[in-house]
């Protein structure tokens, strides 16, 4: 037990910032962070709860069926699978601190099992700070009794083990299909391009389906028809769902909701016999297979020989963007991910889009979809920028050498983040013409809000890699070249929302009011936010990386 | 991208097409005001020969009402106010009891029929444009 002690805690401290465990300060500060962030989600689902009950959305009488909660948690499950199952196997078999870690000695299911407690954590964290909020909300709109609340805050913990250890069984498939995609390159553009494929279509088949006149105060009857029945649908089709919500949450006898039923012991030991089931798959799979797979990864390359290649020299500012592009290349993630991005985000215009044109609007409407269209590209856009808050920290132990580079550190910085600009300059743009040919917008208002755009696209960059260079994570990058928790980039994606909210205020109000040139004024807001971005970014850079300016 | 910015994404999408809906929809000047000429229910219904049409709805004893949204198409499309008004008459109690509570049969604004207990009424239809055009349906609960 000792030895899963010592692995768990010594990854902990790699992945995750825990010294705030040692300052009563630090540590009453996180509580409060925690608490506020939970009471704003339940605040926030509390009134979505509300209105759908309120306006009768899902059932008759002002009461909101189980069911509806039966469908959020089956789309928060799909959701959390996916990205557990992913993480889990990069993780579990691609980690680069695999090689330190095989070197201990200690069990391969030791090792196993270290890994998935410690995402357990991180996973624990992103369920207290979503699901159970959402939950809590429900508890209180129905009035379950004061013992159910603490049940929901047990019973989804418990979940979550489940979707862990569910999760680190289904990685070990997952890691041989990235391991054959790996291997041979073909394969994988191919299944890059079909899941794009299917990804365009799937847009382009809603665009089609929906109708050319959008009225949801005309249309509320079928809508709200449409929406029980899908709900009723999901209960009948899908009851695994509706059942273990049931056990969460209740159920309706008549009008009043019934919190403990015989069935619901039924529910709970059958999850913990689930949970056992899976820990002994997980402790066989562990024991026979983890060692074989996970230490080929380092050990056995498997590459084919490399002829060598004479290094080039090139200027500072070159030299640095070549580095970043060969390193995000070898990586692969975040290039594909822009990659997506660049595909994804027009098409998403265009759907938001056809449904905006279907719907008559007055001049109030039309600037409304101008602000909307602008959010959502906006939130999109810089969501996929949010790397850039661990662009430098990704170096690991190698980012503190960089201040005795005989080179100044504002275009050694600033050079890195090229591969953004112009990734976002091909995220924005086509996303702004589809949008200007679908409103009818005229072409030089169209320009100055795509250059609007961009200009707080690129600040979002800047403020998100300064916060980067100012508050490096290094621990969490040095061994394992991931990190389960980076409060950079909780922040940037803070920062994300906060942005794209303020963008719309700005064109909605410039729009509203009646003087003239709205756009202009807009744009000399977004170069002057800009500008002080860069200013920041330059004094910033000079005093933590300044060092080696004299030695050019 | 984060799965909350995903989620994020989503929701706001939603928000935009509820908001601009209701705010940013054009507003009839009712200076050409084209009337609801005619009232067509859509339900599934049932007919009797020489008997009025009249739509079933099943009494869940498990959840101790019966409800139907009674929906309905007008004529013509572009009609300048399209809303409506429910109304319910003729209410027969099942149990043979005519001391039910008032609300042992509603109708909402969106013309949701609720039934606290089994019951045969008759809903009415009726354009709220002052061009009287209407249309009714017996609905039984049983």
């Amino acid at each position: 037990m000792n030895e899963f002690r010592t692995l768990f805690q010594m990854q902990l401290k790699e992945k995750m910032d825990i010294s705030f465990l040692k300052s009563p300060g630090r540590m009453t500060l996180k509580v409060l962070q925690f608490v506020i962030e939970f009471a704003v989600v339940c605040v926030v689902a509390y009134v979505i709860l509300y209105l759908c009950q309120y306006f009768n959305l899902f059932a008759p009488l002002g009461h909101l069926p189980v069911g509806v909660m039966s469908v959020v948690f089956a789309v928060m499950f799909l959701f959390t699978i996916i990205t557990c199952t992913v993480s889990l196997s990069k993780n579990l078999f691609q980690s680069s601190d695999n090689a330190v870690l095989f070197a201990l000695p200690a069990s391969s299911e030791m090792l196993f099992f270290s890994k998935l407690a410690v995402y357990l954590i991180s996973e624990i964290k992103r369920t207290y700070l979503f699901l159970v909020p959402v939950f809590i909300a429900y508890a209180i709109l129905v009035s379950l009794p004061w013992y159910a609340y603490i049940w929901i805050i047990v019973m989804l913990g418990i979940f979550t083990l489940f979707l862990v250890l569910f999760a680190g069984l289904l990685s070990i498939p997952i890691n041989y299909i990235v391991k054959f995609f790996n291997r041979f390159t073909v394969a994988k553009i191919v299944g890059v391009v079909v899941i794009l494929g299917l990804a365009v279509w799937f847009i382009v088949w809603i665009v089609g389906i929906i109708p050319d006149n959008v009225n949801l105060v005309k249309n509320w009857v079928i809508i709200t028809e449409t929406l029980r029945n899908a709900v009723s649908w999901f209960q009948t089709h899908l009851y695994i769902f509706y059942a273990f919500t049931m056990f969460l949450c209740g159920r309706y006898e008549g009008l009043t909701i019934t919190f403990w039923t015989t069935y619901s012991w039924a529910v709970l030991l059958i999850l913990i016999g689930c949970i056992a089931a899976l820990a002994g798959f997980n402790y066989l799979i562990s024991h026979y297979l983890y060692n074989r797979v996970a230490v080929p990864q380092y050990t056995d390359s498997g590459e084919k020989e490399r002829k060598p290649v004479r290094n080039h020299a090139h200027k500072g500012f070159a030299s640095s963007c070549i580095y970043e592009s060969l390193r995000l290349m070898r990586a692969g993630g975040v290039l594909g991910s822009t990659l997506a991005s660049i595909i994804i985000i027009p098409c998403v215009t265009v759907l938001i889009n056809t449904i905006y044109s279907a719907i008559a609007t007055r001049t109030l409407g039309d600037y409304m979809i101008v602000a909307f269209n602008v959010m959502i590209v906006l939130l999109l856009a810089t969501s996929s920028n949010v790397w850039t808050s661990s662009v430098y920290s990704r170096d690991g132990e190698s980012l503190p050498l960089r201040s005795a580079m005989p080179q100044k550190p504002f275009p050694m910085l600033f050079s890195r983040l090229t591969y953004s600009f112009i990734a976002t300059i091909l995220m924005v743009v086509p996303s702004c013409v589809i949008f200007m040919i679908m409103e009818d917008m005229a072409t030089l208002d169209g320009i100055l809000l795509a250059i609007f755009m961009l200009f707080i696209c690129f600040g979002h960059i800047i403020w998100s890699a300064e916060m980067d260079f100012t508050h490096p994570r290094i621990e969490a990058f040095k061994t394992s070249g991931a990190a389960a928790t980076n409060s950079n980039e909780a922040k940037s994606v803070v920062l994300s929302f906060i942005l794209s909210a303020v963008a719309l205020g700005l064109v909605l109000f410039f729009l509203l009011d009646t003087s003239k040139l709205p756009y202009v004024r807009i744009l000399v807001i977004a170069a002057v936010f800009l500008a002080y971005r860069i200013v920041t970014f330059w004094f910033k850079s000079r005093t933590m990386y300044g060092f080696g300016e004299d030695k050019e | 991208m984060k799965k909350s910015s995903i989620f994020l994404v989503i929701v706001i999408c939603i928000v935009s097409f509820i908001v601009i809906s209701f705010f940013g929809q054009a507003v009839d000047n009712g200076q050409f005001k084209t009337y609801m000429t005619s009232i067509e229910i859509t339900n599934d219904t049932y007919s009797i020969a020489g008997g009025s049409d009249y739509i079933v709805v099943d009494f869940d004893d498990d959840e101790g009402y019966g409800s139907v949204i009674v929906t309905y198409d007008y004529t013509p499309d572009d009609a300048s106010d399209y809303t409506v008004q429910f109304s319910l008459s003729d209410i027969t109690y099942m149990d043979g009891n005519a001391e039910h509570a008032e609300d042992a049969i509603t109708v909402s604004g969106m013309g949701e029929v609720i039934f606290l207990t089994r019951a045969t009424v008759t809903l009415t239809i009726q354009a709220t444009d002052g061009g009287g055009a209407q249309a009714s349906v017996l609905i039984i609960c049983s």
